[in-house]
């Protein structure tokens, strides 16, 4: 093994020009240094929108003395408009800030901003969002990859049920164990086991020498008509004094007969 | 250079380094639309450069300066630039350590994911030495800094990336 390889292994196999890339590239390349031979048709349609402008410009010079116009991002905008633009997004940034626990979105100083960046609030919502989603997708995502790896819940003879899961902050997976007593009752309806009740719900971060947990609250929900307990706990955990606010959620359902998965 | 020429060291461009050049700019983007619209850009700029090319430097460097300059110029625009992303942090930052944070690792994380965790300016040496096999000279002509610049992340880079090189050996071994 060595780095050339292991760096390979990094990157999507097959990563390389394709032949349609390398035509796509001449082809661009080609029609880039075409002379333009059509010139009778782009004569007629200069001289018509020419003509166009001369009998619309004093209506056009009526409009645009009277309003500001707000073009979209990379056309300059008054300074008044930027100080509007800037106490919007972080209007929406306070927003979606608010949607998930341990996620802090941040608008960078406003003179950091150049003529470009400047976009409307609702092009700035949505670029949240898209940055909010990926983040949460690149989350789901790691956490998915990496849960692969995990056993299956266990049960020991204190009727403790102990399951695994991975909490994700900026590049860090740490993995972690949820314990918690779970009660089951025998239902005549649905005939077969369902939650009763929980009790002592703890987590504790599986590698002790990387970093500490604490657990600050968990909020137990029973869904599926008692199959399933829902799980969400919030903690902070703590490595190289920085400290992470994090929240998570875990589900245990519960089978026919009473076991605990 | 005619017409002729130009193409006939497009594409010899294309063929020698097209693979190992998408491969570099995914390193930086790490999208691959953005990758392939990245690397049209890089090949069309080559060939529209060519008659400026004095031939101070190798066909190679030139092209993968090309190539970093486009990244980072994609790393500069709107759709890239203007939010931070970061968990909640309290803030008792031992501001010494900032660059600890890259080394907080799991076990079993492997020298790859440890390098491409590294800021920018480690990162892109690494890959230039380790996996496009520049030399250091070489690579100094890429990102446009001193050679001594380049030994020095490429040994803080190494640092981050808690590799310790056996070089006389060609393998490495990795610190946990």
């Amino acid at each position: 093994m060595n780095i050339k390889n292991d760096l390979e292994k990094s990157i999507p196999a097959n990563l390389k020009m394709t032949e349609s890339e390398k035509t796509e590239i001449r082809y661009r390349i080609q029609h880039s240094n075409e002379p333009k031979r059509h010139f009778k048709p782009a004569f007629v349609a200069v001289l018509f929108v020419m003509i166009l402008g001369v009998l619309l410009l004093p209506a056009i010079q009526s409009i645009r003395t009277s309003e500001t116009v707000i073009t979209a991002a990379g056309k300059p905008i008054t300074d008044e408009q930027k100080l509007l633009y800037y106490e919007k997004y972080k209007e929406i940034i306070q927003q979606a800030n608010g949607q998930k626990t341990g996620v802090f979105l941040e608008v960078p100083p406003m003179e950091s901003f150049q003529d470009s960046d400047w976009q409307t609030p609702e092009q700035y919502q949505a670029f949240v969002a898209g940055i909010l989603e990926d983040h949460l997708a690149t989350e789901r995502k790691k956490v998915a990859a990496a849960s692969s790896n995990l056993k299956g819940a266990i049960t020991n003879e204190n009727g403790e049920t102990t399951k695994g899961t991975f909490i994700y902050f900026s590049d860090i997976l740490k993995e972690i164990e949820v314990t918690a007593k779970f009660d089951t009752q025998y239902s005549k309806e649905a005939d077969r086991q369902l939650f009763a009740g929980i009790e002592n719900v703890t987590t504790n971060l599986v590698y002790v020498n990387r970093g500490t947990w604490e657990q600050t609250s968990y909020k137990a929900s029973l869904s599926e008509n008692g199959e399933k307990y829902s799980i969400e706990i919030e903690g902070i955990f703590t490595l190289n004094n920085i400290s992470y606010e994090k929240a998570f959620t875990l589900e245990f359902s519960c089978d026919k007969a009473g076991k605990i998965y | 250079m005619n017409a002729d020429e130009k193409e006939r060291y497009l594409n010899e461009a294309m063929d020698r380094h097209g693979d190992y050049l998408k491969q570099l700019i995914y390193t930086y983007v790490k999208d691959l639309q953005k990758t392939e619209d990245i690397i049209q850009d890089v090949f069309i700029k080559f060939y529209k450069s060519l008659d400026r090319f004095e031939g101070r430097s190798s066909i190679k460097t030139y092209l993968y300066r090309i190539a970093v300059n486009e990244c980072k110029n994609y790393f500069k625009s709107w759709h890239y630039r203007k939010l931070e992303i970061a968990e909640k942090i309290n803030l008792w930052k031992n501001r010494e350590s900032l660059e600890a944070e890259y080394i907080q690792k799991e076990q079993n994380q492997t020298i790859a994911e440890l390098v491409n965790k590294l800021p920018v300016k480690y990162r892109e040496v690494i890959w230039l030495f380790y996996y496009v096999e520049l030399s250091v000279s070489e690579i100094a002509e890429v990102v446009n800094c001193s050679a001594n610049t380049v030994k020095t992340r490429l040994s803080r880079g190494r640092q981050l990336a808690r590799i310790s090189i056996e070089e006389s050996e060609g393998v490495y071994e990795y610190q946990k």
